[in-house]
């Protein structure tokens, strides 16, 4: 591993540079390559897009900082009626709506993460299930937000463009929160609580800071995925996309951030490879799980990174999180 | 004026009175020993002392003000390092990482400072950095910084732990049995360690062992305990003559298997 001073000294216009070219580049695929694209196509990398939102959040809480959080689809619902809410009696652009439909799932991962967070244990796994479930019911009984029906007539602007604009955001601030002295709390968190508290370090202000940066992208995804098809469902949220986002994490790697945007990426595309088998999509993916499970328990990319398999380098020294992503 | 001061301090377990009624004075600049039989409390004292439990009876005094229900994060902010019995290292991190955790208390840079790769997060992380690894090179770990702390042989993590502590700055340092599991040569060298520590950084030391030759190599004064009390308190040269000391040791009484 090269020093975590390694940013430091180098100082950060290289990665600002980077990230702007990663940026000019989306919009260049956006206004060259998607006109000319089938539109199943690219509404399948939109949703793989709006999957690794949900999923560098998660990596994040489950996968940094060892916290097991069962409610992640209740964190893009909130970040999905928010969005709705704020662009359907707002002017303002519906990108920023997104903006407010993550803070929304934000706030609701605060008041989630607060009292629950405090507690060691597995707390937290019951505590968000109930909430995923508690949403879901709000929303279907609140006719404002449209009930069981749904909520239509919502403008569509989730592009290409936009949706891997936020991508490129959140992978830039997870991977930097996670490649700072946060980054090593939240590591430190998973792996020895009490002795980090014995460091002088809040463990619970850790624990809350991951998590509400997790609700945070989650609701970004969720608001993204209001803009994509005018309309959206309380049954779009249900507990087993929190499942699906879980097993993104598990299958990628604990402590990785690339291993579970490259499983983001598989299995949101997986199920329209397997169209065809469509009865039983669902074998193939708990079999994989399965087989997964056994052969490789921690993960395609356990407490690695993508770019260290193209290092030269010792695998001996773990990093304090993403050093690259 | 004492550092440390417990006041009749205990607590119990539902029916189980696991320290009872303890008074010890720890001034500025001590390395105080404290010894007894397993199970006599040692462990709990730390334990105590560090807010990981919260004594049920008495009041613990650190610089003449009462720490008492300010759990461990706070206690240990106010300047109480520690090490563990069963070292509690973050095996996931690197050798430097683990020390440079220990420096989060003192930055300053926002969350999105942070993320945004502020000056004031460079300047905070530079300064991490450059004291952590003055801290492994004194420590002489230096070499091995960017290995993982798991990857680490064992008195070699006990020694990276002691150095994770003290990047906290304590004034006061609790060492839980930093000999177990070490060969007499070892234990030597640890002994060295513990006194050029105390010379070095200023620190108060208060350390749990069961290696008699640590104990009674370095410390100053030795409080005894058996079943959570005290049963004993003086310099080694005292406690080695103490018959009561030899009895909860020895077994000198056929009772005491009962115990």
């Amino acid at each position: 591993m090269p020093p975590p001073t390694g940013p430091a000294a180098r100082g950060p216009l290289l990665g600002y540079a980077l990230f702007a070219a990663a940026i000019a580049a989306v919009w260049g695929i956006e206004a060259y390559a998607i006109p000319w694209t089938d539109p199943y196509l690219t509404g399948i990398v939109i949703r793989i897009g709006m999957s690794l939102l949900a999923v560098m959040g998660l990596a994040l809480v489950l996968g940094f900082t060892g916290q097991f959080s069962l409610g992640h689809a209740g964190f893009m619902a909130v970040g999905a009626y928010g969005t709705a809410m704020v662009v359907l009696h707002t002017g303002i652009h519906p990108m920023i709506g997104v903006f407010f439909g993550g803070l929304a799932a934000a706030f609701a991962g605060l008041l989630v993460g607060l009292p629950t967070l405090r507690l060691t244990g597995d707390y937290l796994a019951v505590v968000t299930l109930g909430f995923n479930g508690i949403i879901l019911v709000f929303i279907q009984n609140t006719p404002a937000l449209g009930g069981a029906a749904g909520l239509t007539g919502l403008p569509v602007v989730t592009t290409f463009g936009w949706t891997f604009t936020w991508v490129l955001l959140g992978a830039l601030f997870i991977r930097n929160l996670l490649n700072s002295s946060h980054g090593r709390v939240f590591a430190a968190v998973r792996d020895n609580e009490i002795a980090l508290r014995s460091l002088g370090v809040d463990t619970t202000r850790a624990k809350v800071i991951a998590f509400v940066v997790g609700a945070f992208w989650a609701g970004v995804a969720g608001g993204l995925l209001s803009l994509y098809r005018a309309s959206i469902f309380p049954s779009q949220f249900q507990f087993e996309r929190s499942i699906d986002i879980l097993a993104m994490v598990v299958l990628g790697g604990t402590g990785s951030l690339s291993g579970p945007l490259l499983a983001a990426a598989a299995l949101t595309a997986l199920p329209e490879v397997l169209r065809p088998i469509a009865d039983y999509r669902m074998i193939i993916y708990s079999l994989l799980l399965i087989v997964t499970m056994i052969v490789r328990p921690q993960g395609l990319l356990g407490g690695k990174e993508l770019i260290d398999l193209f290092r030269r380098r010792p695998a001996a020294a773990k990093a304090s999180g993403g050093k690259a992503a | 004026m004492s550092l440390l001061e417990l006041k009749k301090a205990g607590i119990r377990f539902g029916g189980l009175r696991a320290v009872a009624d303890l008074d010890l004075v720890l001034p500025a600049g001590a390395l105080y020993g404290l010894i007894g039989p397993n199970g006599a409390g040692k462990t709990t004292i730390f334990n105590l002392i560090t807010g990981i439990y919260v004594p049920t009876e008495g009041d613990i005094l650190f610089q003449g003000a009462s720490i008492v229900g300010a759990g461990p994060t706070r206690i240990a902010a106010a300047g109480i390092g520690r090490t563990f019995q069963n070292i509690r290292l973050f095996a996931g991190l690197s050798v430097l990482d683990n020390v440079k955790v220990a420096f989060h208390r003192h930055l300053h840079a926002t969350l999105f400072e942070s993320v945004l790769r502020a000056p004031r997060y460079l300047a905070d992380e530079a300064r991490a950095d450059a004291e952590a690894r003055q801290l492994l090179d004194t420590f002489g770990l230096l070499h091995m910084a960017e290995l993982g702390a798991d990857s680490l042989p064992y008195g070699l993590r006990r020694r990276l732990e002691i150095a994770r502590a003290l990047a906290t700055k304590p004034k006061l340092l609790l060492l839980d049995e930093p000999a177990a599991g070490m060969n007499p040569s070892e234990a030597e060298e640890l002994m060295h360690l513990i006194r050029w520590v105390r010379e070095t950084f200023g620190v108060t030391i208060l350390l749990i062992e069961h290696h008699m030759a640590v104990v009674m190599g370095i410390c100053e004064r030795i409080t005894v305990l058996d079943h959570g009390a005290r049963i004993a308190e003086g310099t080694p040269a005292e406690i080695r003559k103490d018959p009561v000391v030899i009895e909860a040791y020895l077994g000198a009484d056929v009772h005491a298997e009962h115990a």
